[in-house]
């Protein structure tokens, strides 16, 4: 069997495969990595760098929509 | 003892392998290395993939000296003649780098070779002329473009059937590893999580404390 990590986003509980991406993670949740604004641990992250985020078991997510306008 | 068995037990109590290049921009080469063998590194790389043969011995004296300084061992990425020629303690070699048994003719008994390995295939077909073997990348990583990332499933296979020390690589880093150490991994090599750290010695510190005690 696969070793799985057990991660947070948002509160939640999340059981994932060793190895999946911080954008991997925003797409299997229905979101387009373009329009999400994530902290992970309590630090913000780069959009540019979701592709290369890789998650570890423990980690704390924070994923809000971003929304245009005010 | 001769040189070459000095090195392979070294090299079996070895955890952590920083690979690095020149550090030109950073102009800091010689501390650098200083700052992270004294942190704990075990096995110091320098890999610049398209410098000539003068520039690297240069920079390959530098990493010589800082390793002896520190008890570590230095390893020269894909090029025998640059190994040979700056003393290195090891040789470190790509799939589509020179094969292992020429290099092994050209570099004599007691220099050390490494070998990556992408897949099993790759690494059941290592031969025995190698020291130790790396696996990977583990994780999808830019320093390896257009790479597809193995996952923890060549981890596992390596824990379970390489009798010789192994590494896994990339992309690995504090938050990562002990996920990788979970699947069954001892020793890491990491490029960015060190050479790209506000804190390399911190970050140092941090990969050991993942990373299980030595074997042996």
């Amino acid at each position: 069997m696969n070793p799985r990590i057990h991660v947070r986003a948002n509160g939640r509980p999340f059981d994932l495969e060793v190895g999946t991406t911080l954008a991997a993670f925003i797409r299997s949740r229905s979101l387009d990595p373009r329009f999400v604004v994530v902290e992970l641990n309590g630090e913000p992250l780069e959009r540019s760098t979701y592709d290369d985020v890789v998650l570890a078991g423990g980690d704390r997510l924070e994923v809000v929509r971003a929304v245009a306008g005010g | 003892m001769g040189e070459g068995q000095r090195r392979r037990e070294r090299l079996a109590r070895a955890r952590l392998y920083v690979v690095t290049g020149a550090r030109t921009e950073q102009g800091d080469l010689g501390s650098f290395l200083d700052v992270i063998l004294s942190a704990g590194v075990d096995l110091i790389q320098l890999r610049e993939k398209d410098a000539e043969a003068g520039d690297l011995i240069r920079w390959a004296r530098v990493f010589r000296e800082a390793a002896d300084r520190h008890g570590a061992l230095f390893f020269v990425n894909d090029r025998p003649d640059v190994a040979l020629a700056v003393g290195a303690d090891g040789l470190h070699l790509g799939q589509n780098d020179m094969p292992v048994e020429f290099a092994r003719e050209l570099v004599g008994p007691d220099v050390l070779i490494g070998l990556s390995t992408h897949d099993e295939m790759q690494l059941r077909a290592a031969p025995p002329d190698a020291d130790y073997v790396c696996v990977g990348p583990v994780f999808a990583t830019p320093t390896k473009p257009g790479r597809a990332a193995t996952g923890v499933e060549l981890v596992r296979t390596a824990a379970a059937t390489e009798a010789r020390p192994w590494f896994a690589i990339g992309g690995l880093g504090q938050r990562t590893l002990a996920d990788v150490v979970a699947a069954g991994a001892r020793r890491a090599v990491v490029v960015r999580a060190v050479t790209e750290a506000p804190d390399p010695a911190a970050a140092v510190r941090e990969l050991l404390a993942a990373l299980p005690p030595a074997e042996g």
